[in-house]
């Protein structure tokens, strides 16, 4: 009888394949606790203080769902959306086991989207502390790495999205809000980690602070020139009053894996504008008509910026770096028509000036503040060299600081806005 | 191993010879009866059938005799049944081996019956009288009148008829006596054969008359809905076509509705079917072979095609096939297909079952075969492929873009009739990753509350769903609106509420239901029902990878397929050409050959220019 053969075989080889090949690894959703974000901050004992917050799903789901009629109330009373913990531990993935002592689920980093890390961890060095994470099954590359200026608890802990019912949204939307703005540079986890290997470009990581102080008196302008005030400023000291305490703007500097300085967030505009990922963002220039009055623009990355270095056998390096922007009119307090043919061209020029201020100061202080090539130029000069090896003797990295890089930028105002001629206010009012 | 004899013994059948039979328990005073009847019974059966009786007492004695014997008493009992009809052979062995079963006699299958049957029409009237009461088992069967009567010629001419009452129609039965009673008034000759002639070519107002002398012809006329005519010293009978029994009009299609196109389906009437196929294929090409199937009851199996497409090979196949099924009743389209399919055990259905005439038409015109069989309302397509099967023939009737856009939703609806729930389950249970983190927390929070295991929960909201899928199908029509209610409160709100099922499942395993309605094909999507356990036992044990095996296993499968002599799969499954009608439909100027993978006659279906009102003509330039 071959068809009794072919079933009983068939039967054998289904129990052999859910038997030995069956992955008995499946967990129900209601038997994993998920982690959404990791703080590490130096511990007081142990090396390390690791903070962990863990999603609540039942709070989020009913307050999503709608059905929320019989489990809402569960929800409302205790936990908020997330569940806050932290441990000290001298490593942070056995620190998960210890939080198992106390939590009854699996924790699970399947679902972490940030890994905060104070400043104080980060300038003693990242090395060992990324690396056997990177090792770890759960990692997800995607997550975003994120140096807080004071203790990383202390940001997770006060960190109340409000707008947000899910609390690692945030983090996915801090993903995309800075093509919006370019306040700060998104490093990812296996960006950085990439940046970590690199004899070409070192690291900056977006930078995040909890506002400190009351109301409105957060930190001092540092802007020097007054012309262009907006985002002279480094996490936590935004005056911003009310809502979220939490604040990410500048990114930290790394030489290798040690954090050697910070940036702010005019900084990191220029940052971007030398890489080409800058997308668009509102500045303010000086009027060059008017003085004392500003031109507010829209400035968006017209093309990727043109690197072309040179390198003669001494090993000097010269950099030329030519950005386009194309700028468009926001508001002119003057009143003053820029949208004339050569009032625009005075306005271009302004632009182009100030931008071009800003990113050689910026260069200025990576080549001598920093001694870091943050903008990744090592990536055009290496292929000066034919193999890696000759690539890797070269040291660029220690050469960067007396590299001669000089910036020009090209403005292009196209659109004025949905005004195509100012006028002038009659007065007197 | 003691125990488990016992065991066997205890779960096995054991006759019990007080209860066997028809009657359920019987008392003492039924088995006094019984008892004398059985004396009467034998003493009077006797007679008819004494071989029987004989073979009976052997195969008792060799009972008595033990199991030693009994490889010799079955050669001698070949030896006593040689030359004894099949039937008593049968019931013979039967005996044999249930021991005292008390069988009730065939009365078709005696001698005297076949030799009726195989017998020649008599010139007397009183022995065919005496043959089709022994046919038909008068004057016990009633359905059978026998009108007798004399035709109005010079001398009158007696005569019967014989028709079957409900099976003929009365008028053209009046017009009929009318003639040969009333308006007859011919000399008649003196010689049977001419008398028959005569009836034939001038007498009878009949529309289909035919002379023949043999009964199993009388037989099938008759029981058709024929009236046969004796008459009085002429060795014919005559077979008028008298057809006209109850039946259901041309209606419209019930389970395969279109918006666009005819809106005729099949009837349980054969010849209504062909004519509505040719009504539609007016070509002298088109043919219709039939054929009988079922030995005790003949049904008629109707097979067309166009006679200069077709592939005769794939004719000569189709009709081998029919007439290879040995069986003794054939109750309908769908028991033939399983008769003549080339793959019983798989799955998937090989052949298409339409009731739109429109659809069997076109696939005539593709050089496909037609299967009619008299009675069922569905007409079998072969070859047939898996895509084919996943086209409604509406499609063609749209225009080219809408139709491409139903046939890749449904591709769609097709492969998540069978995969979705699994995909959940592996989701859910093996890769928490694959999620949007959002999505994640809302499927976990909602799980909480519920205290099942996914798989658990999954399969409670299919079986309720194949439970209402079922009960939709039988409940009776006055209470149809209750399982609207029913269902919708089964599974929507109420199951939530309740804590146990999570709402996105509730909305997963629907749609899954409607993915699986949208498969135009009954069979097909019979089929991908039942895939989708094996596939939720796959994806809630072994995860994606399980899907995968599956997955890859169901190709394997499938592409091993095929339907007379056609891979089930083509053209992708061994690749051939395309054709312009598969997947996506190019516009119809475009259709220009027929299906590869038939090999018809005429691969061309149009030529390159299909519209030659075209100015700009690009037949020329190619």
């Amino acid at each position: 009888m071959p068809v009794v053969r072919i079933l009983i075989l068939s039967l054998l080889t289904l129990m052999v394949v859910f038997t030995a090949g069956g992955c008995w690894g499946s967990r129900e959703t209601d038997e994993v606790a998920y982690i959404l974000s990791i703080g590490l901050d130096r511990g007081e004992k142990e090396r390390f203080l690791v903070t962990i917050s863990i999603a609540n799903p039942q709070n989020i789901a009913g307050a999503g769902a709608g059905g929320g009629s019989s489990g809402g109330s569960a929800g409302e009373g205790g936990l908020g959306s997330s569940v806050i913990m932290s441990v000290e531990s001298s490593a942070i993935i056995p620190s998960l086991n210890l939080f198992d002592t106390s939590v009854d689920r699996k924790l699970s980093l399947l679902h972490t989207k940030a890994y905060i890390i104070s400043e104080e961890l980060a300038r003693e060095g990242l090395h060992d502390l990324l690396l056997p994470l990177i090792r770890y099954r759960e990692l997800r590359g995607t997550a975003l790495v994120l140096i807080s200026k004071g203790s990383a608890r202390e940001f997770i802990d006060k960190n109340k999205p409000l707008l947000e019912l899910s609390p690692t949204k945030q983090f996915e939307l801090m993903r995309q809000l800075t093509g919006t703005h370019g306040l700060y540079a998104v490093t990812l986890f296996h960006n950085f980690y990439n940046d970590l290997k690199s004899f070409a470009v070192d690291g900056t990581i977006p930078l995040v602070a909890i506002r400190q102080g009351g109301q409105g008196s957060a930190g001092q302008v540092a802007g020097d020139s007054g012309g262009h005030v907006l985002g002279y400023y480094e996490a936590g000291e935004v005056p911003i009053t009310g809502g979220n305490p939490a604040q990410i703007i500048g990114n930290a500097v790394f030489r290798g894996d040690r954090m050697v300085g910070v940036i702010g967030g005019e900084e990191v505009r220029y940052l971007l504008m030398l890489q080409g990922k800058f997308r668009e963002g509102k500045m303010t220039v000086a009027d060059p008509l008017a003085a004392g009055t500003m031109v507010g623009l829209l400035v968006k990355q017209a093309r990727n910026p043109k690197i072309r270095t040179e390198i003669d056998p001494e090993g000097n390096v010269a950099i030329d770096v030519d950005i386009y922007l194309e700028p468009e009119i926001i508001g002119i307090m003057s009143g003053i028509n820029y949208e004339t043919e050569e009032n625009k061209a005075l306005l271009e020029e302004a632009v182009s000036l100030e931008i071009q201020r800003g990113c050689q100061e910026l260069i200025r202080r990576t080549q001598e503040e920093f001694r870091s090539d943050i903008v990744g130029f090592g990536r055009k000069v290496r292929y000066h060299f034919w193999t890696l090896p000759a690539w890797e003797e070269f040291r660029w990295l220690e050469h960067y600081p007396e590299a001669e890089v000089n910036v020009t930028v090209h403005s292009k105002i196209r659109r004025t806005g949905l005004q195509l001629k100012t006028m002038p206010h009659k007065g007197g009012g | 191993m003691f125990n488990l004899k016992q065991l066997l013994q205890i779960i096995s059948y054991q006759e019990n010879l007080d209860t066997e039979g028809f009657i359920l328990k019987e008392t003492k005073d039924d088995q006094q009866k019984a008892g004398k009847k059985d004396q009467g019974q034998a003493a009077a059966d006797s007679k008819q059938r004494s071989g029987a009786g004989q073979q009976q007492a052997g195969a008792d004695a060799q009972k008595d005799d033990g199991k030693v014997e009994q490889q010799a008493g079955k050669d001698g009992q070949n030896q006593v049944s040689g030359g004894e009809d099949e039937g008593a052979a049968d019931q013979n062995k039967r005996s044999r081996s249930r021991r005292s079963f008390r069988k009730p006699v065939p009365s078709s299958g005696t001698s005297a019956h076949r030799a009726a049957e195989d017998g020649e029409v008599s010139a007397s009237l009183e022995e065919n009288r005496e043959s089709i009461r022994q046919l038909y088992g008068l004057p016990g069967n009633k359905d059978v009148i026998i009108r007798d009567f004399t035709i109005n010629t010079v001398p009158p001419v007696r005569c019967f008829a014989v028709f079957i009452d409900g099976l003929t129609d009365k008028v053209v039965q009046d017009l009929l006596f009318q003639a040969l009673m009333a308006f007859a008034g011919q000399a008649a000759p003196a010689s049977g054969e001419k008398l028959v002639d005569l009836v034939k070519d001038s007498l009878m107002p009949g529309n289909q008359v035919s002379v023949t002398a043999s009964f199993r012809e009388f037989l099938d006329g008759v029981n058709y809905g024929g009236t046969a005519l004796f008459l009085e010293g002429c060795g014919k009978v005559l077979l008028v076509e008298t057809k006209g029994w109850e039946h259901r009009t041309v209606d419209r299609p019930q389970s395969e509705q279109t918006i666009n196109g005819p809106q005729e389906a099949f009837t349980e009437t054969l010849r209504t079917n062909t004519s509505l196929i040719r009504k539609l294929l007016k070509s002298e090409q088109l043919t219709t072979e039939l054929l009988t199937v079922g030995c005790r009851v003949r049904t008629y199996v109707a097979v067309m095609y166009l006679r200069d497409l077709a592939n005769p090979d794939l004719v000569a196949e189709v009709k081998r096939r029919i007439e290879g099924v040995k069986v003794d009743y054939l109750a309908d389209s769908g028991v033939l297909e399983q008769f003549i399919e080339d793959h019983p055990y798989s799955l998937n259905p090989t052949t298409l079952a339409t009731e739109r005439p429109d659809r069997v038409a076109s696939k005539i015109m593709e050089g496909k075969v037609a299967i009619l069989v008299d009675g069922s309302p569905f007409v079998l397509v072969v070859p047939s492929t898996m895509y084919e099967q996943l086209h409604t023939g509406e499609e063609i009737y749209r225009r080219w873009q809408f139709g491409t856009y139903v046939r890749y939703l449904r591709a769609l609806s097709f492969l998540a009739s069978f995969l979705l729930p699994g995909l959940y389950l592996s989701l859910v249970l093996f890769h928490h990753e694959m999620l949007p983190t959002e999505l994640l927390l809302a499927i976990a929070g909602n799980r909480e509350r519920v205290p099942f295991p996914s798989i658990m929960e999954v399969l409670m909201m299919e079986f309720a769903l194949e439970f209402i899928r079922e009960a939709g199908l039988r409940v009776p029509g006055v209470m149809g609106t209750t399982i609207g209610i029913v269902g919708a409160l089964i599974l929507g709100q109420a199951a939530v509420q309740a804590n146990i099922v999570s709402p996105i499942l509730v909305i997963l395993v629907s749609v899954t239901g409607l993915a699986s309605f949208a498969i135009p094909y009954y069979s097909l999507a019979f089929t991908t029902r039942i895939y989708r356990f094996i596939y939720i036992a796959l994806g809630a044990t072994l995860g994606f990878f399980g899907i995968s095996i599956g997955l890859f296993i169901q190709v394997l499968l499938t592409s091993n397929l095929k339907s007379f002599g056609v891979p089930y799969l083509v053209p992708t499954g061994p690749r051939t050409s395309a054709g312009a009608d598969v997947v996506t439909r190019l516009p119809i100027f475009f259709h220009e050959s027929r299906p590869d993978y038939v090999n018809p006659q005429d691969a061309t279906r149009a030529p390159k220019v299909s519209r030659t009102w075209l100015k700009r003509d690009r037949g020329e330039r190619r």
